[in-house]
């Protein structure tokens, strides 16, 4: 078989079955790990496949129409699309969740695999990201958009988070710190939190690891308030401890491949 | 009333840690007293200060109403204080009769000189083996000895250096159970004798059997002291785990895949007995127990390490009658160890090498092995895993939580689709723990199934979907996540069963 017969034959595999694993494929066609490392190597390339731990698995994206939306906050994309692949694991069938704005949240809508969920925001990006995914209602709180983001704020915002509850709130913060706690950027954005966690059962911090050691300019409140976080795996070491011994969940990202 | 032997008061830290606190224990003559608790809770460090190997800190010492300094292991003898460790104290290449009387031979004279009266010496060993109804012969080297008749030659030892208080710190590990039983036996023998008998156990359902009394330590305090009729194995689950547990572990939840491993009827040497279970992609599977539960050589058997075995083991469906390491990795297992072993790590290499041992093919060309790739790949893995070493550090320079990681690093680079990881965070730091808790969830998200075995129970509950106790090699209680706890964990590991 020649190699480009053999990466047709893969990309069927992975269209039907979305992912594949280098070991049965190097039982499949006879071939050394190496050759079908190689050969998922040019497929990534392609932008067909994205390699994962033993395999790859299909690029659903290049299915997917590319978002006209270029999403303001640009740092550390690639630590925020991992934070948002482990936050999309932790959704489950039937929920509401609240994403609140930010990169990691907006990388979240691209990994939500779960049934039937209602997904209240007041990101507009988020909001657009999310209008052609399948079973998915989505809810646009009101409110007066800051300026030059798609953050909604406001106490129009407020009235319509009145009488709803939320199972899962995400929430995307600017700096951690352990005196200054967890930071956001507005006095405006904090009042929108404060009423998310008076409505939410699960309360569920984001920050990728450069946020760690920063504070930003209004108070949310401090590093315990929150059971679990979900950040990268530089994160400093002493932050590491403090949580664990505060009986605080801390997720990190790894990657293999 | 006073005790034959008080302890009051006792206190005693280390490196500014407190491992006993304001302790009072006591026992009387012709007595059985248990004492137990979890690994780590004080009981040894309580007894090894009765046997003189440390001074406490503060508190008192009285035997038959007298206040002792007991400066040292010689002085606790002279006082009739015996301790039988857990691991063997006899010389292997003696025999029994000479292991009995070392240093203190009985002597006749010879004319003008005076040698040692052997005959005398094993009539005198002779008459101890036959009072405990022991058919051991005084002459055997102790090496030619079970673990179980060894025990019976400590005792003899005591008593005939006049002990009259014998501490025994978890005798019936590794003994069988005809052996346990004639432990038992020997024991109610020396309580005839007016010996007073300090048991150390975790194992409550055997304490039942023998004990008098019975007294909880946790955390370096005395919980309580009670008569073994007046309590139950679960009011003494409940004093030995009293502590909050918060539930502090990442655990993802993750839609198992299909059936990876399946185990039937898995038996190997009576040390693990008719063991099944299954296992699915994505899922954690704990396996835990106290020390010689058989945890550990379920998962030796499992890698082929040890064997061969009876019963069978499916990996994708495909049976296995008998198992070694290289078919086990190419079948997609691996093995991750515990660090304090020798098995995961060549010590005297560089990472590098250890990183990449597991899958040569990947690194060589024509055969060879290219250097650069070697390089390539283990700094690869070493920025994955946040590892914080060089490729060229020398494993036995790392830290315990950098070794382990470099363990990880090693079966990652063969894409193993089952993880059997030993002691996942023993003897390593917490940051490296929280690190590995997320690799392992990084793993089960790629659908790589777990096998963790694991003695810390917390960790067992706050990561795995299922759980298996096991007691005597047997499992003793599957517990889905749910209803896992540690009081329940601790019951069925102690030998408890279902009513």
């Amino acid at each position: 078989m020649f190699a480009i017969e053999r990466l047709n034959k893969i990309k069927e595999i992975l269209l039907k079955e979305k992912r594949v694993d280098v070991i049965e494929l190097s039982q499949l066609f006879s071939v050394t790990e190496v050759t079908i490392r190689r050969d998922l190597d040019k497929l990534e390339k392609e932008g067909f496949a994205i390699k994962t731990y033993g395999g790859a698995v299909l690029n659903e994206n290049i299915f997917q129409q590319s978002s006209s939306f270029e999403y303001e906050e640009k740092d550390n994309i690639e630590e925020n699309k991992m934070i948002g692949k482990i936050a999309a694991e932790m959704v489950e069938d039937n929920e509401a969740i609240y994403l609140s704005p930010g990169r990691a949240c907006f990388e979240l809508t691209r990994h939500l695999k779960s049934k039937n969920l209602t997904v209240v925001t007041n990101d507009l990006a988020i909001a657009y990201e999310l209008k052609n995914k399948p079973g998915l209602k989505v809810i646009v709180t009101g409110g007066t958009l800051i300026h030059s983001t798609t953050t909604l704020v406001g106490e129009f915002t407020l009235q319509t988070l009145n009488g709803i509850y939320i199972n899962k709130a995400f929430i995307n913060v600017k700096g951690v710190d352990f005196d200054a706690g967890y930071t956001l950027g507005s006095k405006e954005e904090i009042m929108i939190i404060e009423k998310i966690r008076e409505i939410s059962k699960e309360f569920i911090i984001m920050a990728d690891y450069t946020k760690f050691n920063r504070t930003s300019f209004a108070k949310l409140g401090n590093l315990t308030m929150a059971k679990k976080i979900i950040t990268n795996k530089q994160v400093p070491p002493e932050y590491k401890k403090f949580f664990f011994e505060k009986g605080i969940k801390l997720y990190t990202t790894f990657e293999f491949k | 009333m006073r005790h034959f032997l008080e302890m009051k008061n006792i206190t005693k830290q280390f490196n500014g840690n407190v491992v006993l606190k304001n302790v009072n224990f006591f026992a009387d003559k012709g007595q059985v007293h248990a004492i137990i608790g979890e690994n780590g809770a004080g009981k040894t460090t309580l007894m090894k200060i009765l046997a003189g190997l440390f001074p406490p800190d503060s508190g008192d010492i009285f035997i038959n109403g007298q206040r002792v300094h007991i400066n040292g292991p010689k002085h606790a003898q002279e006082l009739g204080i015996a301790m039988i460790y857990q691991e063997c104290r006899l010389f292997p290449d003696l025999n029994v009769t000479e292991n009995i009387f070392i240093r203190r031979e009985p002597l006749k004279k010879l004319k003008f000189i005076k040698i040692i009266d052997w005959a005398k010496a094993h009539k005198e060993t002779y008459k101890y083996l036959d009072y405990f109804g022991l058919n051991i012969n005084p002459k055997t080297a102790v090496s030619n000895l079970s673990a179980g008749q060894q025990k019976f030659i400590e005792i003899i030892k005591a008593l005939s250096q006049n002990a009259n208080i014998i501490i025994m710190d978890e005798p019936t590990v590794a003994l069988t159970e005809q052996e346990t039983e004639l432990l038992f036996k020997v024991i109610k023998d020396l309580k005839k004798l007016g010996i007073t008998v300090i048991y150390i156990s975790h194992r409550v359902e055997e304490i039942k059997k023998i004990a008098d009394l019975v007294s909880v330590i946790r955390d370096g305090e005395l919980i309580v002291t009670k008569d073994i009729n007046t309590t139950n194995i679960h009011e003494l689950i409940k004093a030995m785990s009293g502590k909050e547990v918060y539930d502090k572990y990442p655990k993802l939840k993750v839609k198992t895949g299909k059936n990876i491993l399946r185990v039937e009827n898995l038996s190997y040497n009576d040390k693990i007995k008719n063991i099944n279970f299954e296992l699915s992609e994505g899922e954690i599977l704990g396996i835990t127990g106290l020390t010689d539960s058989g945890k550990d050589v379920l998962a030796r058997v499992l890698f082929g390490i040890v064997g061969p075995f009876q019963g069978k083991i499916y990996i994708n469906g495909k049976a296995f009658k008998s198992m070694d390491p290289y078919t086990a990795k190419i079948n997609g297992l691996c093995f991750v160890s515990a660090i304090d072993t020798e098995e995961g790590l060549i010590s005297n290499m560089p990472t590098n090498v250890n990183i990449t041992i597991t899958n040569l093919q990947r690194i060589s060309t024509m055969g060879f092995i290219d250097n650069a790739a070697e390089s390539y790949h283990a700094r690869d893995m070493i920025e994955r895993l946040e590892i914080g070493c060089n490729e060229n550090d020398i494993i036995s320079i790392l830290s315990g939580g950098k070794k382990k990681k470099v363990i990880f690093a090693k079966w990652l680079f063969t894409n193993s689709k089952i993880f059997i990881i030993d002691e996942p965070s023993a003897g390593i730091d917490i940051c490296s723990k929280v690190d590995i808790y997320n690799i392992i969830n990084e793993l089960v998200l790629s659908g790589t199934a777990i096998i963790m075995v694991s003695s810390n129970i917390e960790e067992i509950i706050g990561m795995c979907d299922k759980i298996l106790v096991m007691y005597n090699g047997e499992i003793r209680k599957v517990l889905d996540r749910e209803h896992a706890t540690e009081q329940k964990i601790l019951y069925y590991a102690s030998g408890g069963k279902d009513d």
